[in-house]
């Protein structure tokens, strides 16, 4: 029983990267499900639901069909719908039945498009791994198709900027999005791309011809090492936080400086994330650590977890701080410094050993008697929506103010 | 790379095949890995003396962890790199997905970019009875399938339904079929029977391979009759049938 959660909640899922990474691009996401996942993709891990159009629907799975193996009814359905709503592509992914069954995404991915003549993109996903490399996969198999050929090299200092990795999933709706890009611009950079909010798909074609990727969470790594292999770009992995780290940032990204935060060459061989989708451990991670206490633990996905280690140790003054990923199946690059932890009882172990424990509030229910050493730092992709009303906006150099305050 | 599949009915000599054109090829100087998809684990036994490698299902299911690329393997005669898929505790579980699942890992450890094999072999248990016995033929896996059958009328009427199965999925981009190859049990006019079938299904018959004790002399020594004496008749058969599989373009599959 040590993979159960007792008071913890689960990240959000594999297939509901890919929903949320498409989200406003014009394409057709088809969850193969029996019933459920479009809703609670909808209902808690997408704010745009309710405000932006979208077409992201469930197949309607049925007993029979599974048993029998039956994929005509799934491709006959997204063939009708494609013709009602004519989709700029089509992404299907599977849930825990259609993986139980071995449901072969590639072939039906090759069937609805030769029906269709619209791009598909089939995805092996089970609804257990979790949105980091379903996202991630997203990205790179649109990359792969769409991205047209640069008509310039990257230059020095880097002026043209993708953004990777941008979803509510990670930065909600509550003005992330705006303080990236707004940083970026008045540091006189141009926005060449963004993955994926705010933008469109005939603007994300021309990614190419950025002269530095940032990437803002795990989920655009994949694609900023898949653009460094095949276009020469160089990428850095952080989120602006404080104003020196900021200004740091800002820095890194001007030289396309990949070892910022994360030490890293850019010369590493690409990490796959349909590796990470395939792997059956993904959850089993319960290392247990060492039994020194330290001034703050931060919990949450790995880009943040840098980008706030940086934050309290280089502006807030903390000597002892921790970084704990429960996403087991994030980018192995980015977990160098980082440690893995997805058992619950493990991580109450961690928690109750930092001072300050910065994370979304559900894991504050692990230390009932210690509720004054958590700081609420809701994530979307684990509690939803549902303290979107605590939010702060976590870019920009306000958060180290706002960090201050608690950290009394 | 070859990537071809062996189907055909159980206990009707896939494994044996299977193993005898791996042991042949590897004398030709090819680089051959053999992929066992069978919960019994039992295709790449004769190639490896007796030490058998340990099935990816049974590490899993060991150490609770996924084999690394020194234990997902085992090279055996020839230089054969020898992998078995295994399955489930029999009576539970999937056995089919247990195939996916050694594939992916075989994928994400990037076995075949590390080898360079000249031929990927796998021998697939008796029919494609779900998903995950399909997954050999899918795209990307095999190229080109071949079925193992005797004249015998059950050995006949499982090698039509995979052909069947095979047929069902032509849109999917799988592997198509290339070929019989005769199995001898001594039925009478077993040729003639066999090459009515072969006609019908507009395929040809590739190998004749009588029933051998010598095949079974050898195997209880833990080891391909190829292995054990290359100049028997029926391992010259055996290296005739490995030569014309690598001498037939893949594009004539039919």
């Amino acid at each position: 029983m040590k993979q159960a959660q007792r008071v913890l909640s689960t990240y959000a899922v594999d297939m509901f990267g890919i929903a949320s990474a498409l989200f406003e691009l014009g394409g057709l996401v088809v969850m193969h499900d029996a019933s459920g996942c479009n809703s609670t993709y909808d209902t808690h891990d997408e704010p745009r639901w309710y405000d932006t159009p979208s077409m992201v629907y469930i197949s309607g799975l049925n007993e029979i069909d599974t048993i029998q193996g039956n994929d005509q009814r799934l491709i006959h359905d997204i063939a009708e719908v494609t013709d009602a709503v004519h989709p700029a592509f089509i992404a299907i992914g599977g849930s825990p039945m259609p993986n139980a069954i071995g449901t072969d995404f590639r072939a039906i991915e090759k069937m609805v498009q030769e029906r269709t003549g619209i791009f598909t993109m089939g995805f092996r996903t089970d609804g257990i791994h979790s949105y980091l490399p379903g996202a991630g996969n997203a990205y790179v198999r649109l990359a792969q198709h769409f991205l047209k050929r640069p008509f310039r090299q990257p230059q020095r200092p880097a002026r043209r900027i993708n953004i990777l990795g941008l979803t509510p999933l990670d930065f909600s709706v509550v003005g992330n999005a705006t303080a990236i890009k707004t940083i970026l611009t008045e540091a006189g950079f141009i926005i060449q791309s963004s993955w994926s909010m705010g933008d469109t798909l005939d603007n994300l074609f021309e990614a190419a011809n950025a002269d530095v990727n940032a990437v803002v969470s795990s989920t655009g790594l994949y694609l900023a090492q898949y653009m460094q292999e095949q276009y020469g770009i160089p990428y850095v992995a952080g989120i602006p936080m404080g104003k020196q780290g900021t200004a740091d940032w800002l820095q890194a990204l001007r030289e396309g400086d990949t070892s910022y935060l994360t030490g890293l060459t850019g010369r590493e061989p690409r990490e796959k994330p349909q590796y990470a989708l395939a792997d059956l451990n993904a959850w089993k991670t319960e290392t247990v650590y060492d039994d020194q206490p330290c001034d703050a633990l931060v919990i949450g996905e790995p880009v943040y977890l840098l980008s706030m280690g940086n934050l309290l140790r280089h502006e807030l003054g903390l000597s002892t701080v921790r970084l704990l990923c429960p996403l087991a199946d994030a980018p192995q690059l980015l977990l160098r410094h980082i440690e893995t932890v997805s058992v619950e009882p493990v991580i109450r172990e961690e928690c109750r050993k930092a001072q300050h424990v910065l994370a979304d509030p559900i894991y504050a229910r692990l230390l009932p008697e210690k509720q004054d050493a958590f700081i609420s730092l809701p994530h979307e992709a684990y509690s939803g929506r549902h303290y979107h009303d605590e939010m702060p906006v976590i870019a920009g150099p306000d958060i180290a103010d706002w960090l201050r305050d608690r950290l009394k | 790379m070859r990537k071809f599949a062996i189907y055909g009915k159980g206990g009707i000599g896939k494994s044996t095949t299977a193993a005898n054109i791996s042991a042949s090829l590897a004398r030709l100087g090819k680089k051959v890995i053999q992929i066992g998809c069978d919960p019994k684990a039992d295709s790449t036994w004769n190639l490896l003396h007796g030490e058998p490698v340990m099935p990816v299902m049974d590490y899993y299911r060991t150490y609770t962890e996924e084999p690394d690329f020194e234990h997902i393997g085992k090279t055996g005669y020839g230089g054969v790199f020898c992998i078995e898929t295994g399955g489930p505790t029999p009576g539970l579980g999937c056995a089919g997905r247990g195939i996916i699942a050694t594939f992916d890992l075989i994928d994400e450890l990037e076995v075949f970019d590390r080898i360079q094999p000249d031929v990927v072999l796998y021998d697939v248990l008796g029919d494609v009875v779900c998903g995950g016995f399909s997954a050999p033929i899918r795209d990307g896996y095999a190229d080109e399938i071949f079925i193992v059958t005797s004249g015998e009328k059950m050995a006949l009427y499982a090698a039509g339904n995979i052909i069947k199965a095979v047929e069902n999925f032509k849109d999917r981009g799988y592997a198509q079929v290339r070929g019989i190859i005769l199995n001898r049990r001594n039925v009478e006019n077993e040729y003639d029977i066999v090459q009515a079938f072969a006609n019908s299904h507009n395929l040809p018959i590739i190998a004749d391979i009588p029933r051998s004790k010598e095949i079974q002399y050898y195997e209880n020594q833990g080891m391909t009759v190829v292995e054990g004496n290359p100049d028997l008749p029926v391992s010259l058969l055996y290296q005739e049938l490995a030569r014309k599989l690598m001498d037939t373009p893949a594009s004539d599959a039919r």
